[in-house]
């Protein structure tokens, strides 16, 4: 009996123990605390063009699902900007390895709603220099489906292959005469390959881009006093009343190639990250579906985009640095209509040549730091500190003989964030985070030699001073947000949040803008409120 | 060694930037975006005598509306860059012995001027030489108005055309014709007329009168009209106000109306006291004559001494590249044409008259406007007539007419 009750004592005791032990044994996964941003910003090849770059992701299986809200109003906006934009939209994103494969996708499904929009002949502003537009400000929805996917394997300890491919489509449609429906199409798919031995990694990757966008205006109601517009760079436009022979539609197709090169240096406390991009592009823009090329446009964009990262005791440190250079050159199509040869009475447009017409020059200078205070070993942190400038410069020029147009601008930015994580219960934690933008513009709106002053090509002056009203307005820019996360399951790294951010941009001392612009603005301040729920896992 | 080789390639690569923009300047100076065209103005047979330097010259491109001009020099060639297009030059001038004022006017056949044509090319005006004319149109309401009671417009109802004595003897309005010329809306950007002369791009020396040829009755002085007169030809002679307040009272004594009980039977009844105009002949199935609101090519003929039934006979012309017969014209020869008057949409609308006719265009800002084009007055020779309102002619209305806000009737 009474070895019977020791035994008894002692299995119960044991029992206990082992019951503590798988109590002690119930961890808590990394992926609890992950964000994105702490993943891409640790393993900065998974967010490059190559998709080979995904092997260096030596973060557990991480993915997200939700939805969010977005919602700017107020009336400091440009010409062709919506007066109010609401967007809705369902969004998922995810990085996982099955295997020795690597793998990343993303889909977005977006429906967004402006009113008192005019201007806007394309689904996103400035998406050509030679659109067809309208100045009739109404209603447009639009709809997008934007799905992103990259693979990459690798090979050995040294090489590695992948790739990566977007395809993303938008319709768009005005309410109002003139109502322009739009379907937008764009395709990208870039091979890349990787090179790993000891601190350097190298990658190279090509791509091919190819982006279609459709628009047709129509009028249903009175077209008395109504035109329609077609605008050739510097806000330079013919007009033309609506009739049976208006034209009223355009297709814009463009091709991109291009490439990037990769290349990191480091261990694991110190480590530098490079990419050099270089995009060629040569758009051909139509009227009357495919019969006339009125324009052409050849550009050559480079971009570098660099991280140094360095991990001290308690904070791991990030200065990214970026450069954009991006030249446009637009052509205007010498189209003759002429009777066909050997087909009489039968008459075409025939193409003589292009001209030079339009160039559009953009460069962009930035820095970021950014400072994770982190909590524990893993990429949890409990304070973000970001500090940035930006400084960008650009220089348009539109010349038809003898006529010669030039404009140029700058904008400096500076801007600071501070993100806290705020560990509120065992299984919950509130985000929040301030920000701030300071931004000053300059230049010279307009310098002219021998201008236009016959012919149908007319510059809108009205939306040039808006135009560079809007762009070099002196300006700020204040925020805060908050996010609360739920965890429900520790070991499996699942958590629910839900967010709201706010935004307020308003202008300083009236813009600091010239006494000739007084009143150019609609406006002197817009806000901007999001809204995100989601589960991560 | 190998941080010092990435970096030298980061640099190289940074400072590519920029190099297409050199790499293309070179296309965007001056000299590769315009041609020259030396365009030579020779005066026609029999009146070589007169100079042809220092005349203007003008290139207008319909396409774009773009407009270059210069001066000829003494070997009457004027030489002049422009912009790259296709254009047609003009060129005028006018001289008086006596009582008469001759008028030369004179327009090329298109000059092309593309990034693949040559960098100089050459041209040739040959001028033509008519009259100033004793019976001209002095005003032409095309446009409509918009009626404010409903926000709409009120067009193709209220169209009038002011015909006026622009000379110091008595004018006969008998037998004299008014017409509409093809096509009925001048053609956009550029677009050749189907009335062009074989392989060229010059109009033929006919006007092609289109849908209805209406003629003043009479059997030859009934319908006298005085030095410094006018008379009104309408579309419907009613009061327009009753229905459009903007509108017009074309409900007049002695106006006349464009109407015809059978051809236009579709029409508003003028009102009594309105004269009717001869509907001598007609095409197409339509009961009503409407004169393009967008734009009209207006001119007044005569028949030659013809009967109305053999100058239709005479003259009777299927339309180019019609797919029916609804669009037949009456080719009127440009030497029976008394005055024309091309209004236009936009500036690149092909033109629908000879250069000898019109060899301008004027136009109002659209539909609805309430806006007329009236004739300028000519200062010098109306002091020099006593006072007597004598307009400016010289078959150009770019220089002849002005737009204004209102109809003079109004």
């Amino acid at each position: 009996m009474k070895n019977k009750i020791t035994y008894l004592i002692i299995t119960i005791v044991a029992i206990g123990i082992q019951s503590g032990s798988l109590l002690a044994q119930k961890k808590s996964s990394d992926k609890c605390v992950y964000t994105f941003e702490r993943l891409e910003k640790r393993a900065p090849w998974i967010v490059s063009e190559n998709g080979a770059g995904l092997v260096f992701n030596n973060a557990l299986n991480y993915s997200t699902v939700g939805a969010y809200y977005g919602l700017q109003d107020g009336d400091y906006r440009n010409y062709n900007e919506a007066g109010k934009y609401q967007t809705f939209g369902l969004q998922t994103k995810s990085y996982v390895k099955s295997k020795k494969v690597y793998f990343y996708g993303s889909f977005i499904y977006d429906y967004g709603v402006k009113s008192n929009q005019a201007w806007l002949g394309t689904i996103y502003p400035e998406s050509t220099l030679n659109p067809i537009l309208d100045s009739i400000p109404g209603k447009v929805l639009r709809e997008d489906y934007i799905l992103s996917a990259k693979v990459g394997y690798p090979i050995n300890d040294t090489w590695s292959v992948g790739g990566a491919f977007d395809y993303h489509t938008a319709t768009g449609a005005k309410r109002s005469d003139g109502r322009n429906a739009n379907t937008f199409s764009h395709f990208k798919a870039s091979p890349g390959i990787t090179f790993h031995k000891g601190i350097v990694t190298s990658g190279l990757n090509f791509n091919y881009q190819h982006d279609v966008e459709d628009v047709v205006y129509s009028y249903i109601g009175e077209t008395t006093g109504k035109y329609i517009k077609y605008m050739e760079g510097l806000f330079f436009m013919t007009s033309s009343g609506i009739s049976s022979t208006t034209t009223l539609d355009r297709k814009y197709n463009t091709d991109i190639f291009g490439g990037a090169l990769q290349l990191e240096i480091g261990g694991k406390k110190l480590r530098l990250f490079n990419q050099m991009k270089v995009d060629y592009n040569k758009e051909n823009d139509f009227e009357d579906g495919l019969i006339k090329r009125y324009a052409t446009v050849d550009g050559l964009k480079y971009q570098y985009d660099g991280l140094i990262s360095y991990r001290s005791k308690k904070i791991d440190h990030t200065l990214a640095l970026n450069f954009v250079s991006n030249e446009q050159f637009s052509y205007n199509v010498s189209n003759i209509y002429e009777e066909i040869e050997n087909e009489p009475g039968w008459w075409a447009f025939f193409e003589y040549g292009k001209t030079l017409r339009y160039i559009q020059t953009m460069q962009q200078y930035g820095a970021e730091y950014k400072g994770f205070l982190r909590r524990g070993h893993g990429l949890g942190c409990s304070f973000v500190g970001t500090l940035g400038v930006n400084y960008i410069t650009v220089e348009k020029d539109f010349k038809i003989y003898p006529a010669s147009y030039h404009q140029d601008y700058t904008n400096t930015e500076v801007y600071a964030k501070l993100d806290k994580n705020i560990r509120a219960t065992k299984n919950g934690f509130v985000d929040v985070n301030i920000s701030g933008n300071y931004t000053i513009g300059d230049g010279t709106m307009l310098e002219s030699t021998n201008p236009i002053v016959t012919g149908s090509l007319r510059l809108n002056e009205e939306i040039l001073k808006r135009d560079f009203a809007y762009r070099t307005a002196d300006r700020a820019n204040v925020g805060f947000g908050v996010k609360y996360s739920h965890i429900f399951n520790h070991e499996k790294g699942l958590t629910a949040y839900l967010g709201a951010n706010y935004a307020h941009q308003f202008l300083v001392n009236d813009g600091g803008l010239d006494v000739t612009l007084d009143g150019v603005l609609p406006g002197t301040y817009r806000n901007m409120v999001s809204v995100q729920i989601g589960l991560n896992f | 060694m190998k941080n010092i080789r990435v970096l030298t390639l980061l640099i190289i690569s940074l400072n590519l930037w920029g190099c297409l923009k050199d790499s293309k300047m070179d296309q965007f100076s001056d000299d590769a975006i315009s041609s020259t065209i030396a365009v030579e103005v020779t005066m026609p047979d029999g009146y070589d005598s007169y100079e042809t330097s220092n005349l203007l010259v003008t290139l207008n491109d319909p396409s774009t509306g773009l407009k270059f001009s210069g001066e000829t020099d003494a070997n009457g060639v004027a030489t002049i860059k422009v912009a790259p297009g296709s254009y047609f030059a003009t060129a005028e001038t006018k001289h008086s012995t006596g009582k008469v004022m001759y008028i030369f006017n004179g327009t090329s056949d298109k000059i092309r001027v593309t990034p693949k044509d040559p960098k100089h090319v050459e041209a040739k005006v040959a001028l033509n030489v008519s009259k100033s004319g004793q019976l001209i149109i002095a005003e032409l309401y095309y446009g409509g108005c918009t009626n404010p009671a409903d926000g709409k417009s009120y067009t193709s109802k209220d169209t009038y055309i002011k015909i006026y004595n622009n000379s110091e003897d008595v004018a006969y309005l008998d037998s004299l014709c008014v017409g509409v010329a093809d096509p009925w809306i001048a053609l956009s950007s550029g677009k050749a007329s189907p009335w062009v002369k074989n392989n060229s791009s010059e109009l033929r020396d006919s006007v092609p009168n289109s849908l209805i040829g209406w003629m003043f009755p009479g059997t030859g002085t009934d319908h006298p009209l005085q030095p410094g007169e006018f008379t009104i030809v309408c579309l419907n002679g009613i009061n327009h106000t009753l229905v459009c307040s903007t509108s017009i009272n074309l409900a007049v004594n002695g106006y006349w109306a464009m109407y015809d009980p059978i051809l236009t039977k579709s029409q508003t009844v003028p009102e009594p006291g309105v004269n009717l105009m001869y509907g001598f002949w007609k095409c197409g199935t339509s009961t009503a004559y409407i004169v393009a609101p967008q734009g009209p090519a207006v001119f007044l003929y005569t028949m030659g001494g013809k009967t109305p039934a053999q100058f239709v006979a005479d003259t009777y012309t299927w339309k180019p590249g019609a797919s029916n017969r609804n669009f037949d014209c009456l080719m009127v020869d440009k030497n029976l044409v008394i005055d024309g008057v091309e209004c236009l949409r936009n500036t690149t609308d092909t033109k629908r008259f000879r250069p000898e006719i019109d060899n301008g265009f004027t136009m109002v800002d659209g539909t609805g406007t309430g806006q007329a084009v009236q004739r300028k007055v000519d200062a010098t020779a109306t002091l020099a007539a006593g006072g007597r309102i004598v307009y400016q002619d010289t078959n150009n209305s770019s220089n002849d007419f002005e737009k204004k806000s209102a109809p003079s009737l109004k």
